[in-house]
């Protein structure tokens, strides 16, 4: 017996020894990750207000860092510094740096310290890129293709965040129920959703026809995304509009204005009368409907289904059945959900997004977050031999 | 397919004769959605459906088999035949297969044969699993975690902790600790931590600092951030004795099991299958009946961490 274990401990370590060298791409502790964002936040005070969704969005991912519990409706808490990184100096709206935890639970994130840099224009924060002066950034989708083209390496979640088009709960032109469901069923038929993907959007995302994406439930192809205008027409004619509709954008969001420029002349070509303006800050113009952004926070199909019928309930009124899903929930029932949602066309999709990000060459161990995960900025680590010329995202 | 035959007799009316038709948009062979399609077509006869040539389709029942895929199984979906002119997608039977882990295509030359078993998955990282048998004949599963074992019983249908053991001493923080079940002593490895007595459930286990706390915590030192990763299974196999490892890459890609056959001394090794995951396995343990490897995957798809038994069998 001892013979055989000993033959056993010795196999092991010829084998070892044999196998081929697995050193090169391990982790490397060190150095400064520079990171640089669009928004600017004024304080990190727990409970502070955001006001626009990049704050908000990067308020949490710097939450992330610095705390180390997470409430059930995904807000971090905590004392500063028990999360992976500390803060070491903090100049509101501009810039903040943060220290690796030594003692966090999780073991000691990989660089030193994170630099990041706020309020820096798209333009400003690919030139830095391109010129290694930064890290990380985040990029809108549809720049992606231009940016990789120009060089910068280019990683992209799976599409994870939806652009729809909602009907608004007291919207004018729309009256009646079955009147309203025929104008959304008119609208979505009239819709090119490729010619978004592909020229919009530089054929970055995928078009949207359910409430899931296709890597999420499996059955998205279920529902249609091709545009029918001569049924669009049919079913215009149909009925009698009140008005002009109105569709609201965030004027502050380049792609929702040119999705909904492109909607408007699809409605057109379908004899719809539609025009697009950007959401008003008073009551004046009434919208009809407007363009949103939800993306995921859950890759479990019933708990982001759950959440994106809720963001969509407080815009589409109580006539959305947003009642929760069980999260085990089998594929066909929420495909039925997801049937039964749609089908009173008060919610049109339109789009599926990937979140990108460009990176430097030297930034390793980085996977674009999966919905409800933010930047894995503690398992990132600098690779400061490697060219990148083997990098994989 | 069974479930879904059942679906279609429940909701279809077998004395018309059918057509089916199948697509394939998942990510499994052409061969093996032929396979599928046959043994659903088989299935379907079982209720009594007749199906008529594609010719004569267009008086007769439709049915559409699409073979699709979500993140963690396979879906397959029937659609059914639907007259009206709604632009609402059509009424569908949908039922969810879980995934099977694929393995290299080289199955007659190989002759170490891969399988895996799914065992658990939860959003929480885990360091090391264990499924062992209670005296009253069912199982549990003891999951490692960084604080503590949580334990599972597998005959409880909710799989909710049934109880747990909390680790006492705080180890040395890792980003990546090494960390085992050794159930011959009844002992867990974890950073630089051993605990033993995790039978006893009616206390902290009872921790001690190893003496060599290089082997197990990667925290400030460069070049070891990451054990090598990999298990010996069996000792006899055509002579030589199989061990399985992981790939190389770092954990943002998906990675595999792979089996060699080895003997000590300087011979070549040579993979004999390979089996892939999701993600990358973070840590893969000898069984404790040498036949078999735990693996912890942690799948980049769904962000779950994930654990399956793999085992390894010589072909004779």
């Amino acid at each position: 017996m001892l013979r055989r274990l000993a033959a056993t401990s010795l196999a092991i370590v010829f084998l070892l020894a044999a196998l081929p060298a697995r050193t090169a791409r391990r982790p490397q502790y060190g150095g400064t990750l520079r990171l640089e964002i669009g928004a600017a936040l004024a304080s990190l005070d727990p409970g502070t207000s955001t006001p626009t969704p990049d704050q908000a969005l990067a308020k949490s991912q710097i939450d992330s860092l610095i705390y180390e519990s997470r409430d059930a409706d995904g807000t971090f808490n905590g004392d500063a510094g028990s999360g992976p990184f500390k803060i070491t100096s903090w100049l509101p709206g501009k810039q903040l740096t943060l220290q690796a935890n030594e003692k966090f639970r999780d073991g000691r994130p990989f660089v030193d310290s994170i630099e990041i840099t706020m309020g820096r224009s798209l333009r400003d924060r690919l030139l830095d890129l391109e010129l290694d002066k930064s890290d990380l950034t985040g990029i809108p989708a549809q720049e992606a293709r231009h940016v990789a083209e120009s060089g910068v390496r280019v990683s992209q979640s799976q599409p994870d965040e939806l652009l729809a088009l909602v009907f608004l709960d007291d919207r004018p032109a729309t009256g009646q129920t079955r009147t309203g469901e025929i104008i959304g069923q008119a609208l979505s038929l009239s819709i090119d959703r490729l010619a978004i993907v592909n020229f919009l959007l530089q054929k970055v995302g995928e078009p949207a026809g359910a409430l899931l994406p296709q890597w999420s439930s499996g059955t998205s192809f279920l529902f249609s995304t091709a545009a029918d205008v001569p049924r669009a027409k049919e079913l215009w004619s149909q009925i009698t509009p009140s008005s002009n509709m109105v569709l609201g954008y965030d004027s502050a969001d380049a792609l929702e204005q040119s999705v909904a420029e492109r909607i408007v002349v699809n409605a057109k070509e379908a004899g719809i009368s539609m025009m697009a303006v950007a959401n008003p800050a008073n009551k004046s113009p009434k919208l009809d409907a407007r363009l949103v952004r939800v993306p995921m926070i859950s890759p479990n199909p019933a708990n982001a289904l759950n959440q994106i019928l809720q963001n969509f309930s407080s815009l589409a009124g109580g006539t959305l059945n947003a009642a929760a899903l069980p999260e085990s929930s089998s594929p066909e029932d929420i495909y039925k959900r997801e049937r039964d949602v749609l089908g009173s066309y008060r919610i049109v999709p339109l789009v599926w997004l990937p979140q990108v990000y460009g990176l430097s060459t030297r930034v390793r161990n980085w996977t674009a977050p999966a919905p409800g995960q933010t930047w894995p900025l503690a398992d990132v680590w600098l690779d400061t031999n490697e060219k990148g010329s083997d990098l994989k995202d | 397919m069974a479930q879904l035959a059942d679906k279609v007799a429940a909701s279809q009316s077998p004395s018309t004769p059918i057509t089916l038709e199948a697509r394939n948009i998942s990510s499994i062979s052409h061969s093996d959605a032929a396979s599928i399609l046959a043994l659903f077509q088989q299935q379907l006869k079982r209720h009594s459906f007749r199906f008529a040539t594609a010719s004569s389709a267009k008086a007769l029942g439709q049915l559409h088999l699409i073979l699709s895929e979500s993140a963690d199984s396979y879906i397959w979906v029937v659609e059914l035949p639907d007259d009206s002119r709604d632009e609402n997608p059509s009424a569908a039977l949908i039922v969810a297969v879980p995934k099977s882990r694929s393995t290299d295509d080289t199955p007659d030359q190989s002759l170490v044969l891969l399988d895996e078993q799914f065992i658990w998955r939860q959003p929480e990282r885990f360091l090391d699993f264990l499924v062992q048998k209670k005296p009253d004949g069912t199982a549990e599963l003891l999951i490692l975690e960084k604080n503590g074992i949580a334990i599972h019983d597998l005959a409880d249908s909710r799989s909710e902790v049934s109880a747990s053991v909390r680790i006492p001493i705080t180890p040395s923080p890792s980003r990546d600790p090494f960390a085992a079940f050794n159930p011959q002593d009844s002992s867990v490895l974890i950073g630089d931590l051993r605990c033993f007595d995790y039978l006893d459930r009616s206390q902290p286990l009872h921790c001690a600092k190893t003496p060599d706390s290089s082997i197990a915590d990667g925290a400030g030192d460069t070049s070891r951030s990451r054990p090598s990763v990999g298990a010996v299974v069996s000792e006899d196999c055509h002579g030589k004795a199989i061990s399985l490892e992981t790939g190389d890459g770092d954990w943002t890609e998906p990675d595999s099991v792979t089996a060699y056959l080895f003997k000590p001394g300087p011979h070549p090794h040579r993979p004999e299958n390979a089996m892939h995951f999701d993600g990358p396995i973070i840590s893969l343990q000898a069984a404790q009946d040498s036949t078999a490897a735990r693996a912890v995957v942690h799948n980049l798809k769904t962000g779950n961490y994930e654990a399956y038994i793999v085992t390894a069998t010589c072909s004779h």
